[in-house]
């Protein structure tokens, strides 16, 4: 004891404000990217995770492209988002897991310098799921593939920006996907909302997940809660990465409430339903129960008819088939006189039909059925009325009918004539002139 | 509208047999298909229709599913209905079911199935496919009578 110093120096202890050190300690994964893409550092819980040396590692670049080297790049590489400076979350199968479990959910945080630019990504893993037992049945890996092709076909792009409410929407939308926000597309029967909420799923953090859609009107309700929460449901899983919900208020109010309940949980999916009235009108009506309304629409969206975006119809027509040339002006004002009750639904019918008649020909309004041809006629004609013939034209008109009609009464007695019509002869032989009425008519010139 | 048709994609008459009584009763048209290549040609003229395909989850082929994405592509207005032919351990139906939505099925159903479950299911199919193809009639856009030109 005696050859310790009367006052021992402390220890050196980490300064708290110290970000490696923070990182060091934490049992998170942790990892910064730089704007380049390339790792700048990795906390040991990565090196752990990963079962590789950041030492090894440092600089090498994070693609989602670049497979070839390793599955963990791809893993690991920031969704486009990030670069725009959102912040993202991706949920993408563990390398070597092929499709999962178990699965990484990688959250970003861009770093922004000055004027907006982005000086690199701080990023984070948690692991879901856990390694499925060996033997266990793998999905085949076309379906990877496929589903990845099919994705390409639902963006936002659908519906458009040719107005300001479209643009709105979008924006909405686009914000609804980044932050996984349940949400209810309102619409009629037809307007794409199901189209739309694969968009929605496409572009949000979800999107290595499933996309699960589920029609509840016209199905016994024991079907759908089999195909959720029976044997091998899809609620027992962890699949379901969105849940398209189609008219729930056609469910039991027993069902819709172990739905609200799947959806609510931290493990449940991402709800978007889609419903012809608002979700407060179904509440109220009794229809839905009110957790749909409370924890399940953070944001509604009211999809417009096509009869409200007739401006974009070609775009439509070429997005459900494109035609041998384009459709000109003609047939476009035909198709825009019609007021779609069946929205794309019907437009699609339509226009396979048109095509199927033209035969490889462009296609003229008359291949278009006769209600879509009818009600172009009915508006073209109200469209140019008759001019007004004016008041001294229909009096004079009426007055020539009654001297004509009181001469022929009369035989041609304009005496008689002028007693019947209440006036005298003179005045009667002054309009006869100045109408220039001839009696009797063979007698005109 | 054109009487609605369910085609059966499978390789012996099984499923096909179950649902004929339920055809004949609603008169529907049944059509069976053994060939892959004849099946997408079946939705070229446009009534309401339901696609059955029948799969072994052990053994998809690659053209079965590219089948299925393409259909769903083209003719959005199908509904397909993959039916599973052998039993699945219930660990692996989750990831099934939710893969096979993924790609455009509209249903997915496993065995052991009872005529009664395909029946209850296609009903509600057809009725609901058959509605969306029954869009209310239009109204004209003017209406004369108050124009004034109703004569």
């Amino acid at each position: 004891m005696a050859n310790e110093p009367a006052n021992p120096e402390p220890s050196p202890k980490p300064r708290a404000s110290n970000w490696r050190t923070l990182f060091r300690r934490s049992q998170t994964a942790i990892f910064v990217l730089n704007g380049q893409r390339r790792l700048r550092y990795a906390n040991p819980a990565w090196e752990t995770l990963t079962g590789m040396s950041f030492a090894k590692l440092r600089g090498t670049r994070f693609s989602a492209t670049r497979t070839s080297a390793s599955p963990l790049w791809a893993t690991l590489a920031p969704p486009p988002e990030v670069w725009r400076g959102e912040s993202g979350r991706v949920r993408r199968p563990a390398p070597g897991a092929e499709h999962g479990p178990p699965w990484w959910d990688v959250s970003y945080l861009p770093l922004r310098g000055r004027g907006d630019r982005i000086l690199g990504a701080i990023g984070s893993i948690a692991v879901i799921g856990r390694m499925p037992p060996r033997g266990a049945a793998k999905l085949p890996a076309i379906f990877e593939t496929l589903r990845h092709q099919r994705a390409r076909d639902f963006t936002f792009d659908l519906l458009g920006d040719s107005t300001p409410v479209l643009r709105r929407l979008q924006s909405q939308l686009r914000w609804a996907a980044d932050h996984r926000a349940p949400t209810w597309l309102i619409g009629e029967a037809g307007t794409g909302k199901e189209s739309l909420a694969r968009a929605l799923h496409g572009a949000g953090p979800g999107r290595d997940a499933r996309f699960v859609a589920v029609e509840c009107a016209d199905l016994q309700p024991y079907l759908i809660e089999g195909l959720l929460f029976g044997k091998g449901g899809l609620a027992t899983g962890r699949s379901a990465g969105t849940l398209h919900l189609k008219n729930p208020a056609q469910l039991p109010r027993d069902l819709q409430t172990r739905i609200a309940a799947w959806c609510a949980s931290p493990a449940g999916p991402h709800l978007i339903a889609g419903s012809p009235v608002p979700v407060a009108e179904s509440v109220a009506s009794g229809a839905l129960v009110p957790a749909f309304q409370t924890d399940l629409a953070t944001l509604e969206v009211r999809i417009p008819p096509l009869r409200e975006r007739l401006a974009e119809l070609p775009r439509f027509l070429a997005r459900i088939a494109p035609a041998p040339t384009a459709p000109d002006e003609n047939l476009l004002r035909v198709l825009r006189a019609y007021s779609w009750p069946g929205n794309f639904h019907e437009l699609a019918s339509v226009w396979h039909d048109a095509l199927r008649r033209a035969a490889g020909a462009p296609v003229q309004p008359a291949h278009l059925p006769r209600f879509v041809r009818e009600c172009f006629l009915i508006e073209s004609s109200a469209a140019t009325p008759r001019p007004s013939p004016g008041l001294d034209a229909v009096l004079e008109s009426v007055e020539r009918r009654m001297i004509l009609r009181a001469l022929d009464e009369t035989k041609g007695h304009q005496t008689d004539s002028a007693a019947k019509l209440g006036i005298f002869r003179t005045r009667l032989a002054r309009r006869i002139e100045a109408l220039g009425i001839v009696w009797p008519p063979e007698a005109a010139p | 509208m054109k009487a609605p048709q369910i085609v059966v994609l499978a390789p012996d008459d099984w499923l096909g047999n179950q649902l004929r009584e339920l055809v004949n009763d609603h008169r529907w048209l049944l059509r069976e298909v053994r060939q892959l290549g004849a099946f997408a040609g079946q939705f070229e003229d446009r009534r309401p229709s339901l696609a059955i395909v029948q799969f072994d989850w052990r053994d998809v082929c690659a053209e079965l599913a590219e089948m299925i994405v393409l259909l769903a592509q083209e003719h959005p207005e199908v509904a397909i209905i993959a039916v599973g032919d052998t039993k699945i351990p219930e660990e692996h139906a989750p990831d099934w079911t939710a893969a096979l939505l993924d790609l455009g099925c509209r249903w997915v159903l496993y065995p052991p199935l009872t005529r009664a479950v395909l029946e209850d299911a296609l009903s509600g199919w057809m009725t609901a496919l058959t509605d969306r193809m029954r869009w209310p009639v239009a109204e004209p856009a003017i209406d004369l009578a108050a124009g004034g030109y109703e004569e």
